[in-house]
């Protein structure tokens, strides 16, 4: 796959010596990081290395115990609404009342003073977002009706109408079909050349080699960060997942009861 | 066939108006059983009022229920949120049962320490008083309505952003805390203003089945709570005529029905009919473009 | 007094072997639903025999209880889990058919939904239990002493596939165990408990010793048989403070024993080792220095490398630097000083031998104090 050469290194996000803890645990710890303005990020690790916690810091939702933070060169208190955030799914609830298109409208809304009603500028920054994410036909299906991948889909268009510089998403692909995720990537592609820049908390390996250009490797400490062609190599990886590399780092737990139960 | 009671009869329609309302923010806010226990701590709030001033105003015993309820309410939120095990009903039971024997003590020691309190049993407090409604406890209610739903209808994006998604609401810039709390307030008011017409179980009953029956109808926040509001407003417009049908067909002379549980029962088998009936948003969508199920 | 006391015991005992059940299926306010459900059964029953004080009364108010406790269990599953709306849906309904029946045939008796509701322990031993002439003791006693025999018993018999329906009920149903039946027997269990001691304690005080010493348990341990033994031995304690306050102080016995549980409870949520507020904010602020103490060994050491220690190592520069507190760059510092790790020189903090290994540990992710690095927490920012 052809990869387009990296654009001028401006950092869209800037971490200083952010230490993020738990109690006396640090989730993150002296993390130092600029992420390149225009870059499509994954952010690597294995479990419990502080992946959701890097996003929740970088957006503001976690103090951080120390260090500072800039998204696109300001202070955290002024990027409200510059960052489009899209959480796990599982994050929220989907019985909730709404339709796909409520759902892509809820983006436009951070613009949008209380006293003024919902506009045609609003409405087509939704419509664009829904056939961004191949929706449009599914506008007014309620959102408990919907499958994972369309759910999925959803609420990369309220990420999309939001219009924001930089978005975030922590595991889109958890519980999606591998054709979901394709057009998925596919899209996040398109933003790429739209120059968006996007950070992907991510788990598969190859998909990062093919598609992203730049990669963190997270381990409560930052293990490397650079373009992934340098970075994503056996050391770093070991480093990263321990020794035991070779093995998923996904493979799920063994349950409470496996062989011991009647 | 006489027309009921016109104090009754608007009390009704705004007890319906403003429990639709509040019940469908606390049913998406996952907390149907808030009403109950923030009614149940307002007892205390009342006997302590009373002791204090040794008025039976109503402002003063409504301004001591709004202060307990309200004061209940959030040491549910703050209990929740410092010990997340007791988030679903661990904190409400608890609370709910602390105020109550709580008003049981203080109610105790009343009738040792002071004269002339009379027999004012708990009965009233439960199910209402709708037969002894006047116009004043109507305007509040209607008032308490129109209040809630101007809040609702002004800030009816933060609100539905905020419950449905409240870290993503809060990076869009909504004032996700301000909301959430003046939410509260607005369900302990409302409790407070409806406790003495038409009683807690009602109450209680109103706040969950009005948005229940509408949910599986609606598929939007704003059809949603305006359903479940609407909807309130037509029961409580249809009860007191129901009650004076019953009452001319099977009521003891002397006797009344009581307008209260003819008020439940009604709310009750609206919302079961509709959970177990048709439904009419569930039209199939054949041609939707990229499906992948 | 004695006697007063003793029902009062049972009762706790009693709800203290479904307290546990209910809080860990998160339906403890199931009691609450329950103890306003059984006004449907009594006024049915009374419709039926009109009479106040009957055996029927109080079988209508068990079935009616039951009837409540399983549509609402099954009302929970048509509504996804919403278990709140659902008690929220049935128990009014319940009681006002209840009210509504007994508006309309009981109006001219006594048997009056102030009385239902409102519990009376005070008198609750009037009613005796006789035997050929021979008194005893109190009926209420008696019908709860009976209640806490057959709940032991089912314990006994269903210990395991109990743990297993509070831990993971779907694994029970694979493995082919009967979860449908357990589930039927805590509906039957709770309201047994609560219809046979409702009289004397009133349901809302029911639930304060449903949920109150449950609360105080779960906060003390994590297993499940020391959660039951610890439940009742909470349960127990509320009826002692509670009578005791009531003789006391001259007030209402059920009220005093709801509000000593929940007065229990909340000491408990403050106090409690591990999980309680102030032993929380103990260790929060314990693990605040430690973790500050690291921060500034480690960066202490990386500017006496690069040289300018003169400038950022001093109480000014840290704090500024590491947007610390004066205080916490104090701490931090002291703590390290005692650990003869960093020491302070001309207003510098310097960092000795011992220190610089602890940083270059730390920097290369060796926390050997620390155990586990970025263990899999997740707690809201409001606490932080």
């Amino acid at each position: 796959m052809a990869k387009e050469p990296l654009p001028p290194a401006e950092a869209v996000v800037r971490l200083e010596d952010v230490t993020v803890a738990y109690g006396d645990r640090p989730a993150l710890w002296d993390v130092d990081l600029e992420i390149p303005k225009g870059s499509l990020t994954a952010v690597v690790g294995p479990n419990g290395a502080g992946k959701t916690t890097l996003m929740k810091t970088m957006l503001g939702l976690l103090k951080p115990a120390t260090g500072r933070i800039e998204i696109l060169g300001e202070s955290l208190a002024h990027s409200k609404g510059k960052v489009a955030f899209v959480p796990q799914r599982s994050s929220v609830d989907w019985d909730y009342p709404a339709t796909v298109g409520d759902l892509a409208l809820m983006g436009t809304h951070g613009s949008l003073p209380w006293w003024k009603p919902v506009g045609k500028e609003e409405k087509r920054r939704a419509r664009e977002a829904l056939e961004m994410v191949d929706l449009v036909g599914l506008a007014d299906r309620p959102i408990n009706q919907l499958s994972g991948g369309q759910q999925q889909r959803a609420f990369l268009a309220r990420a999309l109408s939001q219009d924001a510089p930089l978005l975030v998403l922590d595991e889109p692909f958890q519980g999606i079909d591998a054709s979901t995720e394709r057009a998925i990537l596919d899209l996040f592609r398109n933003l790429r050349r739209m120059g968006r820049s996007l950070i992907v908390v991510h788990h598969d390996l190859h998909t990062v080699r093919d598609l992203f250009d730049f990669s963190v490797l997270l381990n409560v400490r930052v293990v490397a960060a650079g373009p992934t062609e340098s970075t994503l190599n056996e050391e770093n990886l070991r480093a990263t997942y321990g020794p035991r590399l070779g093995l998923d780092p996904r493979r799920a737990p063994h349950g409470p009861y496996d062989g011991a139960r009647p | 066939m006489t027309t009921p009671d016109g104090a009754v009869l608007f009390a009704c329609i705004g007890a319906g108006l403003l429990y639709g309302l509040l019940g469908s923010i606390t049913h998406l806010r996952r907390q149907s059983l808030r009403g109950d226990v923030l009614a149940h701590s307002a007892w205390p709030g009342v006997l302590v009022a009373f002791a204090i001033t040794g008025e039976k105003s109503p402002v003063v015993l409504a301004l001591g229920a709004f202060v307990f309820s309200a004061g209940f309410g959030l040491v549910i939120t703050w209990l929740e949120r410092l010990f997340p095990r007791l988030k679903g009903d661990g904190a409400h039971a608890l609370l709910l049962s602390g105020s109550f024997a709580l008003g049981s003590v203080v109610w105790s020691l009343m009738q040792r320490h002071m004269e002339g309190l009379g027999q004012a049993g708990l009965k009233s407090f439960l199910l209402g008083q709708a037969a002894a409604v006047q116009w004043p406890d109507a305007w509040t209610l209607l008032g308490a309505s129109m209040l809630a739903g101007l809040f609702v209808y002004s800030f009816r994006r933060d609100i539905s952003g905020i419950l449905f998604d409240r870290d993503h609401a809060f990076l869009l810039g909504q004032p996700t805390l301000a909301v959430e709390w003046i939410l509260d307030l607005f369900l302990a008011l409302g409790v407070v203003c409806g406790l003495q017409v038409v009683g807690m179980v009602v109450l209680s009953a109103l706040l969950v089945a009005l948005p229940l029956a509408v949910r599986p109808h609606t598929k939007s926040f704003g059809t949603f709570v305006l359903a479940s509001t609407m909807l309130g407003g037509a029961i409580g417009f249809v009860t007191p005529w129901l009650v004076i049908f019953l009452e001319s067909s099977f009521g003891h002379p002397g006797k009344g029905i009581p307008t209260g549980p003819i008020f439940v029962v009604m709310a009750t088998l609206v919302a079961i009919a509709s959970l177990f009936g048709p439904r009419f948003n569930n039209k199939s969508v054949a041609t939707g473009i990229g499906v992948r199920r | 007094m004695l006697e007063i006391f003793l029902i009062g015991a049972l009762s706790a005992i009693g709800c203290g072997l479904t307290g546990p059940v209910l809080l860990l299926r998160r339906r403890v306010l199931l009691g609450d639903a329950v103890s306003h459900s059984v006004l449907a059964g009594i006024g049915i029953a009374f419709w039926i025999h009109p009479v106040v004080n009957s055996p029927w009364l109080r079988l209508g108010a068990a079935l009616s209880g039951c009837c409540a406790a399983w549509v609402a269990t099954k009302l929970t599953g048509i509504l996804r889990g919403r278990a709140d709306a659902a008690l929220g849906l049935v128990f009014p309904l319940f009681f006002s058919i209840g009210a509504l029946i007994l508006a309309i045939k009981a109006s001219n008796t006594h048997l009056d939904v102030d009385q239902v509701l409102s519990g009376n322990l005070e008198s609750s031993w009037l009613e005796r239990f006789r035997l050929g002439g021979t008194d005893l003791g109190p009926q209420a006693a008696w019908n709860m002493l009976l209640i806490v025999v057959a709940l032991l018993a089912a314990g006994w018999i269903w210990w395991r596939d109990l743990q297993l329906y509070l831990f993971d009920p779907q694994q029970g149903q694979i493995l082919g165990r009967p979860m449908a039946f357990l589930e039927i027997l805590v509906v039957v269990a709770t309201t047994s408990v609560i219809v046979f001691s409702f009289d004397a304690m009133g349901p809302i005080l029911l639930v304060a010793l449903l949920a109150g010493p449950g609360i105080c348990a779960w906060f003390l341990t994590s297993q499940i048989g020391p959660f039951f033994l610890a439940t009742v031995a909470a349960g127990l304690l509320s009826v002692l403070a509670g009578t005791g306050l009531a003789c006391a102080l001259d007030l209402n016995i059920a009220g005093s024993i709801g509000l000593a549980a929940f007065l229990i409870a909340l000491g408990t949520l403050l106090m409690a080792p591990d999980h309680g507020m102030v032993f929380r904010l103990l260790q929060a602020n314990r693990a605040r220095i430690r973790f500050v103490a690291r921060l500034l060994a480690v960066h202490i050491c990386q500017h006496e490398i690069k040289g300018d220690q003169a400038s950022e190592n001093t109480r000014v520069g840290l704090r500024d630097h590491l947007k610390l507190s004066e205080k916490e760059v104090a701490a931090g510092a002291l703590w390290l000083q005692a650990r003869s790790l960093a020491v302070w020189e001309n207003q510098i903090l310097v960092s000795t031998h011992a220190g610089k290994i602890f940083a270059k540990s730390l920097a290369e992710g060796q926390d050997s104090t620390d155990g586990q690095m970025g263990g899999e927490i997740q707690r809201p920012a409001s606490l932080m």
